[in-house]
């Protein structure tokens, strides 16, 4: 007990600052979009400046902003889904149904992370450059973290729901 | 004893039905058939595998094995494709046959050793500055919103050499930008105004070759090497006399373009006297700053400017 | 076969749509035998598409005023102008999507952006919200025919190229957009009004005195689609940049003058608008690599070729075209279905005689209702996720509206004169 008491602490406070970094990503790039976007607009009426590196540069955070997104959106499993089915299943076949999205999800997201990972890995060995000339592995980085994240909240989910679920099952016995 | 059918798959962003798509689709079926169908080529069009860099991406996970690239989409790759499309080194196509048939061999030879078989150069013409009012000197450029496409290193530099300002915008924005004035001048050759009816909204052509444009078709070494010699033969042979005939294909087309431009009323305009003159000094002082950076081997830039010097000399 | 059953009954169940498509093209390549990392150089391309640029910026800009009280000036403004005709905050609700996605594309943006103002806008006016979740979902893409769209501007570049004998410029694409597009508003607008007949929102009579002081109400946002345009057609910036000044726009009016969202509260607005921007984005993400697939494969090709060879028409092919085309709109996004099946299709049409500027708009038409499609059209879910309405009811509210829209298309399909007679 007191193992995983102290465990649920360390995790919990990974959890909590994992969180911040990925809210404070979410808004600063999104900042940084609107300043840039509309700074360009800026320097080129009012100072005829034209920024090669700019748009590279926008639609990199276009990127970052929807895989980080994406991110936020796996906590609380709020993604867009078809689910038309599940509510015609019995009670009892809730949970199970449940356990297999997630595992699943977890399951995919895992296989594109490890691809999004090889992906980054040959552009860093190809040394291609973007955004100016800047290695583009490092922007690229977001992708295999977008999706690991992804995959490891999907597999919390799981684990969760799995305990919870024991746990009630033995109650009821 | 049987070897197996190698399946070549081609990008390219010239779209189906286009006279590119048209003629390797013949070259293709040639290939085909006289190979005894040992190597087939698939062909996908209008860009549907991505612009340049993710065709390169795929090409390197095996996806496709090989594109047509222009220039500057494999000038990551191999550097050295930059040397023909330097700013305003070639004053006439004249001088870029005297140049090409030194040196297209040395610019294969450079490909082959990135690890791409390409069989020969096609022509895109020279860029020409298009606008709505006439461009006959530097001055008459000042002030005025030029376009550059984003992450374009070359025109960047050029740009900054003759103290203008860039507006930088995705090619899709282009169009609009000449009918709303934020774009004032733009630089594409006839062939690419018409595709892109960038025409309707300028007025003016401004005849000076700014910079030669051309692409070339690669395949992947890796994969060229495993077809047998024989098959590679007739593979190079066809589309070696495929990219001639689009050469030489589109310069007529280009003057076709030019001819059809002039008749829905542009106008040209030359240069004032010294003008291009002047121009050339900074794009030299371009050329050499790119130099400088590495963004080509210096021996075969220098080999390029000898050519020049001896036909200029004649 | 038996993988894509699963994936549907996964679907079904709630197995979250990108990790549906994902596995689907993760399935497709490595049956094809090509390395799966290709999926993520598809999803990287989100990077080099510059149109997606709007997304994130319209979308805040669109939640920023949503939690403000724009919503509420807005059907105010309204009311006092056509408060006394039936179903009017419905038609200028149809008709400011219809300008909003000409200049943005239909990539879902518009429900999210204008959605959230005009969806509580429009309930507060009493409104029936099944009708409200309906008009939003379908003008998400309403407006594509429409000047500007970069949609119209890409086939005609794309059909330009193809030697077909007959110029196919731009600027006629715009023109013969015009009637067909206006004919999908006055339908939907007319269905609006008889919708709403038996609806007791009052109708309330002109006033002056109401008009004058509802617009001094919404005197900050009603000047802004005259800066947005002012500075597109003033050469400022380019359409693309739109979105960009939109938000600071927004931004300044609603927490700078208005001060109506307090800077405390403005970064959980971005955080939650960013939410379903990544919603929305990992979506488009997954299925440039589905598309992918499907191209590498060869599927929309041969589907095309399955179809044209039951054509022995003009009609039969003008109906198989339809039919094509509405399937296409399902599985592929516009621009990769442009560049990829215009080619297939504009010589066959006009073998039969069909003016290529007609296809333009005929292509362009169904492709638009290919979003509402059900089972799968992206403005269905975009819809469902953004205003938290299981999938369902948003099918149920979006059926009069998308047959509407297909009877439109029909029309535009068989009544060439409609598209084609401001030409010359
Ligand atoms: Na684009
Ligand atoms: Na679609």
């Amino acid at each position: 007990m007191m193992v995983s008491a102290t465990d649920k602490g360390l995790l919990f406070w990974l959890r909590r600052i994992g969180m911040m970094i990925e809210d404070a990503l979410l808004i600063l790039f999104l900042s940084l979009m609107i300043v840039l976007a509309c700074g360009q607009i800026v320097l080129r009426n009012f100072f005829s400046i034209g920024l090669v590196w700019a748009d590279g540069l926008l639609q990199i955070s276009v990127l970052w902003l929807g895989l980080l997104g994406a991110m936020v959106a796996s906590r609380d499993d709020n993604h867009i889904k078809i689910d038309v089915l599940s509510r015609f299943f019995p009670e009892k076949m809730q949970i199970p149904i449940r356990l297999l999205s997630h595992l699943f999800t977890a399951a995919i997201c895992g296989i594109l992370a490890w691809q999004s990972f090889l992906f980054v890995r040959s552009e860093y060995a190809f040394g291609t450059t973007g955004v100016g000339k800047y290695p583009i592995w490092i922007f690229q980085s977001i992708l295999p973290i977008a999706f690991g994240l992804i995959s490891y909240r999907y597999a919390l989910n799981f684990l969760s729901l799995l305990r919870c679920s024991g746990k009630e099952g033995k109650k009821s016995r | 004893g049987e070897s197996q059918a190698v399946q070549i798959k081609l990008a390219t962003v010239a779209p189906e039905g286009s006279l590119w798509m048209e003629g390797m689709r013949r070259g293709a079926e040639e290939i085909k058939k006289r190979t005894g169908g040992r190597v087939q080529i698939k062909l996908f069009g209008g860009g549907v595998m991505g612009n340049e860099n993710s065709v390169l991406r795929k090409i390197r996970i095996g996806q496709l094995q090989g594109g047509a690239f222009t220039a500057g989409g494999l000038s990551n790759v191999c550097a050295d494709l930059r040397l023909y499309g330097l700013p305003m080194v070639f004053h006439s196509l004249d001088e870029v046959d005297y140049v090409r048939a030194r040196m297209d061999q040395v610019l294969l030879a450079e490909m082959a050793k990135a690890g791409f078989v390409s069989f020969g150069f096609g022509e895109g013409g020279f860029a020409l500055l298009m606008s709505h009012e006439p461009v006959r000197s530097l001055k008459d450029m000042k002030g005025k919103k030029v376009w550059i496409p984003a992450d374009d290193r070359i025109s960047e530099v050029a740009m900054k050499h003759l103290g203008l300002s860039p507006v930088v915008l995705p090619i899709t924005d282009v169009l609009t930008g000449l009918q709303t004035g934020l774009l004032d001048i733009v630089e594409t050759s006839p062939i690419g105004a018409i595709a892109f009816q960038w025409h309707v909204k300028t007025r003016y052509i401004t005849d000076a070759p700014l910079a030669y444009i051309f692409a070339t078709l690669v395949i992947d070494k890796r994969v060229f090497d495993k077809i047998e010699p024989a098959d590679g033969e007739i593979l190079r042979e066809v589309m070696t006399r495929i990219y001639k005939e689009f050469d030489r294909q589109n310069r007529a087309d280009n003057e076709a373009a030019l001819a059809a431009l002039l008749k829905q009323g542009l106008k040209i305009v030359q240069p004032a006297d010294g003008e291009l003159t002047l121009w050339r000094e900074k794009a030299d002082q371009v050329n050499r700053g790119l130099e400088k950076e590495g963004a080509f081997t210096p021996a075969l830039y220098h080999q390029l400017l000898g050519h020049l010097a001896e036909f200029r000399k004649k | 076969m038996i993988p894509s059953i699963l994936l549907i009954l996964l679907a079904l169940v709630g197995v979250p749509l990108f990790v549906i498509i994902a596995a689907a093209a993760l399935w497709g390549f490595h049956s094809s035998g090509i390395d799966l990392s290709v999926v993520a150089i598809e999803i990287y391309r989100i990077a080099e598409t510059p149109v997606l640029l709007a997304i994130p910026l319209f979308t805040f800009a669109g939640y920023l005023l949503s939690e403000s009280q724009a919503p509420q000036r807005l059907m105010r403004l309204t009311q006092s102008l056509i408060g006394w005709l039936p179903g009017g905050l419905a038609i200028v609700s149809l008709g400011v999507c219809a300008a909003f996605t000409a200049f943005t594309g239909a990539s879902g943006v518009t429900i999210i952006a204008l959605g959230a103002l005009l969806y509580p806008a429009m309930e507060e006016a009493g409104y029936p919200q099944k009708f409200n979740l309906g008009l939003i979902t379908t003008s998400g893409s309403l407006g594509l025919l429409f000047a500007p769209s970069l949609p119209l501007i890409l086939y005609g570049i794309v059909a330009q190229q193809m030697n077909l004998g007959q110029p196919v410029a731009i600027e006629d694409l715009f023109l013969a957009g015009i009637f067909p597009g206006l004919l999908m508003l006055v339908l939907l607008s007319l269905w609006s009004v008889w919708a709403n007949r038996g609806n007791r929102i009052p109708l309330s009579r002109f006033k002056w005195r109401d008009v004058g002081s509802s617009i001094r109400n919404a005197a900050w946002e009603l000047p802004l689609p005259i800066f947005v345009l002012g500075g597109i057609y003033g050469g400022f910036f380019a359409v693309s940049e739109a979105a960009a000044m939109t938000a600071l726009y927004v931004l300044v009016v609603e927490v700078i003058i208005l001060r109506e969202i307090s800077l405390r509260r403005l970064p959980s607005i971005m955080r939650k608008s960013m939410v379903l921007v990544g919603g929305i984005l990992v979506i488009l993400a997954v299925s440039l690599a589905s598309a992918n697939y499907m191209i590498d494969a060869g599927i929309p090709t041969r589907l095309f070729e399955l179809i044209n060879a039951h054509v022995s028409s003009r009609l039969t092919f003008l109906i198989l075209l339809n039919i094509f085309l509405l399937l296409l709109g399902a599985l592929l996004d516009i621009f990769s279905a442009l560049v990829l099946v215009v080619p297939l299709i504009l010589p066959v049409a006009v073998g039969y005689g069909i003016h290529p500027v007609h296809l333009g708009i005929i292509f362009l038409a169904n492709m638009q209702i290919g979003y509402l499609t059900p089972p799968v059209g992206l403005n269905l879910f975009i819809s469902g996720y953004r205003f938290k309405k299981p999938i369902s009811e948003v099918y149920w509210s979006t059926l009069p509206f998308f047959l509407i829209l297909l009877c439109s298309v029909l029309v535009i399909t068989y009544w060439p004169a409609l598209s084609l007679v401001l030409l010359h």
